[in-house]
């Protein structure tokens, strides 16, 4: 048994739960899980949302340990759920190393919806919450448009790997803008107020916010309150975006 | 109200989509998205609170989640997050920004706080329903193996 390689497989499901948005306990239970689905002595995990960190002793009492610096964040929960469900599998079976890193690679590889589908969802979305708060048809119109365009800078400035917080204030900034360009370009009567919140709930931090209470709930008070954080500058992060660009288009 | 359900699913299934679900899970999630909000338009309606009308939209949308989680073996975030957007607070956010831009603090503070509160009842109803539901799998786990 190659316990080397053993641990950077077990690292890289780690790292892959942690990259996409799934919860820090449980990036720590299926390191722990994997590792000790093998024949080893000892196997612990300590994982922060910036880094991860392994230690495994073996049955000679040697100890192999790997720290991990983790950068890149996206939402893909469906790689979560892989990696959970393959995890799960190793613990009943325990899989050849190379079986497992064929998985987890393909895991990894795994490309998201197209770039066309998000749009038509990102429009859904803006369009549902107008009319769930309250809009009219109208402005439920004018948010699926506002929706799009959302979409399209959040993906954009993913390549570019902006800050996070940037990226929103970017965003309540784009959305107030459109929206007061276009309700005054639209002769129908509309109501802005309805519209900006049903455009930035594309914004809002839903998956830190779950995160946060995730963690929070497992004790894991570290990772709590950093998420917590997170979701919170990214909420203020909006309100700012949004509020600066309705003072500066005098749309209040 | 029906309109409001079938618009609540279907904001919570472009969450989904947008978080990369499969198409079978995205669809089964994004029905907590509606389950959360009849119960917390109803709690509105019943109890003229509304952080009694989140706390009941997250305890439901939460219970429903647990339990799909757990029937299809998927983590419990798959379910719960796409549910809960439609839940959060965006008007709250919305409000707070308007009113201190226009100088009115007492107002931004008086809807900042209420926001907070709002996501404080919704993280407070995810706790309920994930405590309970882990003391409930404890018991029945005990009393399976001491009748063994």
């Amino acid at each position: 048994m190659d316990n080397r390689r053993l641990i950077k497989l077990a690292t890289l499901a780690g790292q892959i739960i942690l990259e996409s948005g799934g919860e820090i306990y449980r990036v720590e239970d299926t390191i722990t899980m994997i590792l000790k689905s093998y024949d080893v002595k000892d196997a612990e995990s300590f994982v922060t949302p910036t880094g991860i960190m392994v230690s495994l002793t073996d049955n000679k009492g040697d100890v192999i340990s790997l720290i991990h610096r983790v950068s890149k964040s996206t939402v893909d929960l469906e790689k979560v759920a892989l990696v959970n469900s393959l995890s799960r599998r190793i613990m009943d079976t325990a899989l050849p190393l190379d079986e497992l890193e064929k998985e987890l690679n393909e895991i990894s590889a795994k490309e998201p919806y197209s770039i066309p589908f998000q749009l038509l969802m990102a429009a859904m979305c803006g369009f549902s919450f107008t009319v769930l708060f309250g809009g009219s048809f109208v402005d439920a119109l004018i948010a699926l448009v506002i929706g799009i365009c959302v979409r399209l800078l959040q993906l954009g400035t993913r390549e570019i790997k902006l800050n996070g917080i940037f990226i929103n204030i970017m965003g309540g900034a784009l959305v107030a803008v459109l929206v007061t360009l276009m309700t005054s370009l639209v002769p129908l009567e509309t109501d802005t107020d309805v519209i900006i919140i049903g455009s930035i709930m594309l914004l809002v931090p839903g998956i830190a916010f779950t995160n946060a209470i995730r963690d929070t709930l497992m004790g894991d008070y570290l990772s709590g309150v950093s998420k917590g954080m997170e979701a919170f500058l990214i909420a203020v992060g909006i309100a700012i975006g949004a509020g600066s660009a309705l003072a500066v288009m005098g749309g209040i | 109200m029906v309109l409001r359900l079938i618009m609540a699913y279907m904001a919570s299934l472009s969450f989904a989509y947008i978080f990369n679900l499969n198409r079978k899970t995205a669809l089964m999630s994004a029905i907590g998205g509606s389950i959360g909000w009849y119960f917390y338009s109803q709690g509105l309606l019943y109890f003229q609170d509304s952080n009694v009308a989140y706390f009941l939209g997250a305890v439901f949308l939460s219970y429903y989640g647990e339990i799909m989680a757990r029937q299809t073996k998927t983590p419990v975030t798959s379910y719960i997050t796409p549910a809960l957007i439609p839940l959060v607070p965006g008007s709250g956010l919305y409000n707070t920004m308007l009113q201190s831009l226009e100088g009115n603090y007492n107002g931004a503070l008086r809807e900042g706080i209420t926001t907070l509160m709002a996501s404080g009842s919704l993280a407070i109803g995810i706790l309920v329903v994930f405590t309970l539901i882990k003391i409930y799998y404890l018991i029945k786990r005990r009393i399976s193996h001491e009748t063994n």
